[in-house]
């Protein structure tokens, strides 16, 4: 059997034609974001939308019809007043929040779901604006326990000037975000009172190698969890990360898990 | 030598990559009866890029949509058949390295794409496999989408929306400059995609056969080869830089019919064209 050029184009569009068709009547056929999680697979929440399933463009209306929760406390929570929810999306809040010390992103949405919503998702080190802290506290949202772990985590910041006033205690627990696992949203708050979260300081977006050095960890530790370290120790871990293609993140939350107690 | 004409092949370039710049330009212009699609949703490598974490999360990676997962193995499946003849009939940014290309042969003449020695450029066609190794390990690992920072397959589509990576930008440049002197430079020294396509080579059900009792050593096929394979070396194309374009079976690099062709048992027979 040969195949020509008239051949083989035809079979390339009757099977690109054929396997799309298939896609489409499976519903596989999925091209731009359907604004809506997929359902947590198994667990008591199984059925729900999954936070961690949030994505960057989203809208705020997204998120509050996936979600059920009103597009006004969304906006206050995160200090967009006055903003069109059904067009401003969640990967503006980086931009909004581009020189702030910690990151406020997707992230931070999708832990104030969890907490608004009581669906647990692993989300520990990650940063509230203290609107939304203000915002779930006004809507009952927040149980003591949650309340008082919040306090970590917590930067007096806005939009207008991106910039935050620190944190309450400028502490930190570790942890990561991890689609998988199911923690609770209360444990993960309160990080089981362990000594961690006594630590003194915060690792954030601004935080150099050097900091890290300064803040009693070892090179050997940094560069264990980093992977690497950069020929300046002045060069900030987030900066080194994305160089690098890391989850800064992910990292942030080890080296805060690492940090040794006052 | 014949004069390249506007063959079947070039018209489905054509095709493919009207329809992705129009897809690409519907997010400005929001036209209701063309697609909106993401452009990241009809590029086949995000299912690549997104398989880590689909099996470990059930969930994919940020921008890659289910649709890139479905392409995925239809690409796949074709690549089994008849090689990756993706690369070579419809990927759009193959298709303007071509077309810049073709302009590099009205400047450089018979040096086009021969500027290389054939040992180097075979060699460093094995930086595709770095790159791919590099974008699989790193994107598990982040659970993000990097190599939209240096995708120029995006930029391509992108570069007026202020959301593409500079990184990108100068990845595209380079591949659009370099096209001049190469052919498809990005296919042949840097694209993942093209690296695990052209692995299928090695078993495909049809590949380029050319047929050693009527081959009468012309070398045409073997100087018409776009990625400088030796054709007339060989009586089954099993190279893994092959993408399947036919220009070696083509009147234009083969005088003898049925001497060079794709086929699924060896070639008997063959006459003048």
């Amino acid at each position: 059997m040969k195949m020509g050029q008239k051949q083989v184009a035809l079979f390339i569009l009757l099977i690109l034609a054929a396997g799309i068709g298939l896609a489409k009547l499976t519903g596989y056929w999925v091209t731009e974001s359907t604004k809506q999680p997929v359902a947590i697979k198994e667990g008591a929440f199984a059925g729900l939308p999954n936070p961690a399933d949030i994505r960057g463009s989203y809208a705020f209306s997204d998120v509050g019809k996936a979600f059920d929760i009103p597009n006004d406390a969304l906006l206050r929570a995160f200090g967009l007043e006055g903003k069109d929810p059904a067009t401003t999306k969640l990967k503006e809040l980086e931009d909004l929040y581009a020189n702030s010390e910690a990151e406020i992103g997707r992230a931070s949405v999708q832990y104030f779901v969890t907490l608004w919503s009581d669906i647990p998702s692993p989300n520990t080190g990650v940063y509230l604006p203290e609107s939304a802290v203000a915002v779930l506290k006004e809507a009952d949202k927040l149980s003591p326990e949650e309340e008082k772990g919040l306090e970590s985590f917590v930067l007096k910041i806005s939009p207008a000037d991106g910039t935050a006033q620190g944190a309450a205690d400028s502490t930190a627990v570790a942890g990561a975000m991890d689609g998988t696992a199911i923690v609770g949203a209360a444990t993960a708050a309160t990080g089981s009172g362990t000594s961690k979260n006594e630590s003194p300081a915060a690792v954030s977006g601004k935080t150099t190698f050097q900091q890290l050095l300064d803040l009693g960890l070892s090179r050997e530790t940094v560069e264990a969890i980093v992977g690497s370290l950069p020929d300046t120790l002045g060069m900030t871990v987030k900066d080194y990360a994305i160089a690098q293609g890391l989850d800064f993140s992910a990292i942030k939350a080890k080296l805060l898990e690492a940090l040794p107690s006052p | 030598m014949k004069k390249k004409k506007f063959g079947l092949r070039l018209w489905m370039q054509i095709g493919f990559f009207v329809l992705i710049a129009l897809i690409a330009l519907n997010h400005t212009l929001g036209l209701p009866w063309l697609s909106g699609a993401s452009l990241h949703a009809i590029c086949p490598f995000g299912g690549v890029e997104t398989a880590y974490s689909l099996l470990s999360t059930g969930l994919s990676i940020p921008k890659v949509h289910m649709a890139s997962v479905a392409l995925l193995p239809i690409v796949l499946l074709l690549s089994l058949i008849v090689g990756p003849v993706f690369c070579a009939w419809v990927c759009p940014l193959g298709s303007i390295q071509e077309w810049i290309g073709r302009l590099g042969r009205r400047l450089l003449g018979k040096r086009y794409n021969k500027l290389l020695p054939t040992r180097v450029e075979y060699y460093l066609g094995f930086l595709r496999y770095a790159v791919l190794g590099l974008v699989v390990y790193n994107t598990a690992r982040s659970g993000a989408l990097l190599f939209a920072e240096m995708d120029p397959y995006y930029a391509l589509f992108q570069f007026w929306t202020g959301e593409v990576a500079l990184t990108a930008l100068l990845v595209l440049a380079l591949t659009l400059v370099a096209s001049l002197v190469i052919e498809r430079p990005w296919c042949k020294f840097a694209c993942p995609f093209g690296a695990l396509l052209g692995l299928f080579n090695k078993i495909r059900l049809l590949p380029i056969r050319r047929n050693p009792k009527t081959c009468v050593a012309c070398h045409l096929c073997s100087r018409d080869c776009p990625l400088n394979i030796d054709v007339e070396k060989q009586s089954v194309i099993r190279d893994n830089r092959c993408i399947s374009c036919l220009e070696c079976t083509s009147e234009r690099s083969c005088p003898k019919a049925e001497t060079v062709a794709l086929s699924f048992r060896a070639l008997t027979g063959g006459q003048d064209k």
